[in-house]
């Protein structure tokens, strides 16, 4: 960051940047003020920039852009578009939000079954192939990876509230299972935990780097 | 004046459960045995076309919901400071950005410099700034756990968390060798165990809750 060859814009900016990261990094000495203000200001800009990248990626090419082409097709694939879509926009109004519902349904429908699809495909089916070949990487390793796998999932219990009674009389072998279970949990969770950790302090050193150049950049501009 | 018509749930949900069974059947019969599209493969596709644009025109009426509340909140005078500096980040940034829209399209100026200005100088420090943060108050979590719930699984998961961070060191793990192979085994094995299980038992749910929609017991569509 050389601030004596920086534009007036990117200097503005470099000043903006350092102070909404000294007001965010305040909130080591407690939930503040200065805290707020920068949250606030984010959540603002954050869905202000989110609805300009919908606009300009989704909603003008597929809905605004084929009304002014020309292209009959076109035209009518986007007018099917356009009516889920002003049903929608229903959704903002108290008295007539209930349009809105047929339009949310096909959301949550497709969502739905795109979920199971994806679900399906692109976990249980990836999953228990690699589970399969689990003995590839040796016998004990394996037999960990499989008892790990099989104890964990066993953790998780999926069941309706009237059977809550049954699970109350499960075998010596289950409960043992499962309290593996929790342990293999424990390892994953304290694993992803580490990672998080990792990124969060390379984030924090990153950022003592960007306020130390900055102030350096003051001191000492060229 | 109020509307006499409403879309009962019986229609939304029978909308929802058919398209959703179209989906997923054009999952399984999308394509015929030469490889080509099928009429039901064709129709999915349109539907999943459609669910992204239906799904940005949500997000455009989330946004517009978030700025009645707090313009709202301002009305009522409750936080309405801080409702007002959102509101005010919001309409500049969408200022900014609709008028970078109409260079793009009139001008033919494809870059967006003033919006990316927006994300390189506010977002981005603010989001780093945020997960920075996180790393104190995660530090400041796990000593909370050793000290309020000392159990066996709370003190394998600070054990396995100081082991990763410790092998995670290079210098570290260039002295102690066996220090980095106990790390790698951790994660290679038992990690990828229960992240595996983890894994399924959330694909299980997924399709839970899904099945719950199409059979229609759950309706988040108001319906």
């Amino acid at each position: 960051m050389n601030i004596a060859t920086m534009s007036l814009a990117d200097l503005g900016g470099a000043l903006l940047g350092f102070s909404l990261t000294i007001f965010v990094l305040s909130y080591v000495i407690g939930d503040n003020f200065l805290f707020r203000l920068a949250t606030h200001i984010f959540v603002g800009t954050a869905a202000g920039y989110a609805t300009i990248v919908t606009l300009y990626n989704i909603v003008i090419p597929h809905l605004v852009f084929p009304l002014l082409d020309g292209n009959q097709g076109a035209l009518i694939l986007a007018v099917s578009y356009l009516i889920p879509s002003v049903l929608l926009l229903m959704k903002l109004s108290s008295r007539l939000s209930k349009l809105g519902n047929p339009a949310v349904a096909i959301l949550v429908g497709v969502g739905a079954a795109a979920a199971i699809g994806g679900a399906t495909f692109g976990t249980i089916f990836p999953q228990t192939t690699a589970s399969i070949h689990v003995f590839e990487n040796g016998l004990i390793n394996g037999l960990i990876i499989l008892i790990g796998t099989l104890s964990t999932l066993l953790f998780f219990q999926f069941y309706t509230r009237s059977d809550e009674a049954q699970t109350e009389s499960v075998g010596a072998f289950t409960r043992i299972l499962r309290w593996s279970g929790k342990a293999f949990i424990a390892i994953t969770f304290g694993a992803l935990f580490a990672g998080v950790y990792i990124a969060a302090i390379t984030a924090l050193i990153e950022r003592f780097m960007y306020l130390w150049i900055f102030i350096k950049g003051l001191i000492f501009p060229v | 004046m109020k509307l006499n018509f409403k879309f009962k749930s019986p229609v939304s949900t029978a909308i929802a459960i058919g398209v959703g069974l179209v989906v997923l059947l054009g999952y399984f019969f999308g394509t015929n045995t030469l490889g080509e599209t099928t009429s039901l493969g064709f129709l999915r596709n349109y539907l999943l076309q459609g669910a992204i644009i239906w799904a940005s025109v949500a997000l455009i009426v989330g946004v517009a919901n978030l700025s009645g509340v707090h313009l709202r909140k301002i009305r009522k005078k409750e936080g309405s400071g801080y409702s007002f500096v959102l509101l005010l980040a919001l309409i500049i940034t969408l200022g900014i950005g609709v008028y970078d829209i109409a260079q793009t399209h009139l001008h033919g100026e494809p870059n967006f410099q003033r919006i990316r200005w927006v994300f390189t100088y506010i977002q981005l420090p603010i989001e780093t700034s945020l997960m920075a943060v996180l790393a104190i108050s995660l530090t400041y979590a796990a000593a909370r756990l050793l000290s309020r719930r000392l159990n066996l699984f709370s003190m394998v998961f600070v054990g396995v968390v100081l082991l990763l961070l410790i092998g995670a060191a290079p210098q570290i793990a260039a002295q102690a060798p066996l220090l980095a192979e106990i790390r790698n085994w951790i994660l290679r094995v038992p990690a990828l165990a229960g992240a595996r299980g983890i894994l399924l038992g959330v694909a299980l749910g997924t399709i839970a809750t899904g099945i719950r929609i199409l059979t229609g017991n759950d309706r988040p569509y108001g319906g």
